[in-house]
């Protein structure tokens, strides 16, 4: 297959993905056209401080003391 | 980690053992979401825990006066006596690494489509359910600050959760730069057998078998709550005549804006924990650490998209912080996720 021709396929395809002018992912009720796919990869560091939760309860009483 | 009441025999209460851990997360999450209808779009997400590291941070309540030594254990006291029965201070834990969490099933309706008043008035709705596969791994019993890698130790929702939600556009009003959206979500958390710790690595900390038996059940209550978000448009960049397009710049000017930005509040009220097992007082122990609370977070997210510039993917990072404003009775956590989204079709 030509390239132009790979091209043109692609851009086709992106094009029927994302009919809008609004940004992809936005708002809670956003759907995908019909036969396309979204692959979405991502990483997350996430974490737990204590020393929040410590100092917290020591400046007011019933702050978080759920357990880890 | 539950505070230990340590008691020795004709010695009264040692003390207690407090724990207020910091810990780590390192996940990779994998989503691949399929458009059915137009308005009909199911997906699923592999979330896999990279590396999970606790630092327990223990801590000591000083318990009854102790004739031998004239005062209190101390916590040096306690960790000498306990060192000579075998059980040492419990260190820092590393482990999940490439461990699986719960798969992730979810399908979203946009159920009005079907009707035009809807549309005529810039709003959305759709009803979402996820489901969730029990691939993850409950903490080793044996560890006193292991974590596992299950939904409900990530805590970010429920195994079972649906979702109601609205959006406003203004595309007239403000040339499509704002929407705003509502959404309102009851998370199910099933009833979940875990195994008793016998010991095996720590004998005079986790020890409970022989009297609570060799498991115990919980149910960690659900969560109810709703959110509220705003995606604003500042930056729509240019629209190049490039091979997505095929030359049309028209056509480049209906492709996503370069730069949007989102923020997202979330109220989330969680409910009572129960416990099961063969000695009451136990689980009313740990029940009182897991009373009903609540969580605010919040979610501050940019995405870049590059469509307008001849490249068909779009970059984005999330801030998503419970402790700016603070909640009750929850695991204050905070993340920070960098992903990609590449949308294809494959005939």
């Amino acid at each position: 297959m030509k390239r132009s021709t790979l091209l043109n396929v692609f851009a086709a395809l992106v094009l029927v993905v994302l009919p809008t002018s609004t940004a992809m992912g936005a708002g809670f009720t956003e759907t995908l056209k019909a036969g396309t796919f979204l692959i979405d990869a991502s990483y997350v560091k996430a974490w737990i401080n204590s020393r929040w939760e410590r100092e917290r309860r020591q400046g007011r009483p019933g702050g978080p003391d759920r357990a880890l | 980690m539950d505070p230990i009441e340590r008691y020795e025999p004709g010695g009264g209460k040692q003390g207690t053992i407090t724990a207020h851990p910091d810990a780590e997360y390192d996940i990779f999450v994998a989503r691949l979401q399929y458009g059915i209808l137009d308005n009909l779009s199911v997906g699923i997400g592999f979330p896999v825990v990279l590396r999970t590291f606790v630092d327990p941070v223990l801590g000591w309540i000083p318990g009854d006066y102790q004739p031998q030594i004239g005062r209190p254990y101390s916590e040096q006291d306690f960790w000498e006596w306990a060192a000579d029965m075998g059980q040492g201070r419990p260190g820092t834990w590393t482990g999940n690494r490439g461990r699986l969490s719960d798969i992730v099933l979810g399908a979203r309706l946009r159920w009005s489509d079907w009707f035009d008043a809807f549309d005529k008035a810039g709003v959305g709705a759709s009803l979402s359910i996820y489901g969730a596969i029990p691939t993850g791994k409950p903490a080793d019993p044996e560890e006193v600050a292991a974590v596992g890698t299950t939904m409900w130790d990530l805590s970010f929702q429920g195994q079972l959760s649906i979702h109601l939600s609205f959006d406003k556009t203004f595309k007239r009003e403000l040339d499509d730069r704002l929407t705003l959206g509502l959404d309102v979500f009851y998370d199910v958390f099933f009833e979940q057998e875990r195994t008793s710790p016998r010991g095996v690595k720590n004998p005079l900390l986790l020890n409970y078998a022989p009297y609570i038996g060799d498991t115990y059940t919980i149910d960690p209550g659900d969560f109810t709550g709703f959110s509220v978000r705003a995606d604003v448009v500042p930056y729509r960049g240019p629209a190049w005549d490039t091979w997505i397009t095929k030359g049309d710049v028209v056509m480049a000017n209906r492709l996503p804006p370069i730069i949007a930005l989102s923020v997202v509040y979330t109220f989330t009220h969680l409910q009572q924990s129960y416990w099961y097992s063969d000695y009451e007082p136990w689980d009313w122990d740990r029940e009182k650490l897991w009373k009903p609370g609540y969580k605010n977070i919040l979610v501050f997210g940019a995405t870049f998209s590059f469509f307008r510039l001849g490249a068909p993917l779009q970059l984005y990072v999330t801030y998503r912080t419970s402790t700016l404003i603070p909640g009750k009775n929850t695991r204050a956590a905070d993340a920070i996720s960098v992903g990609l989204r590449l949308p294809l079709k494959f005939w």
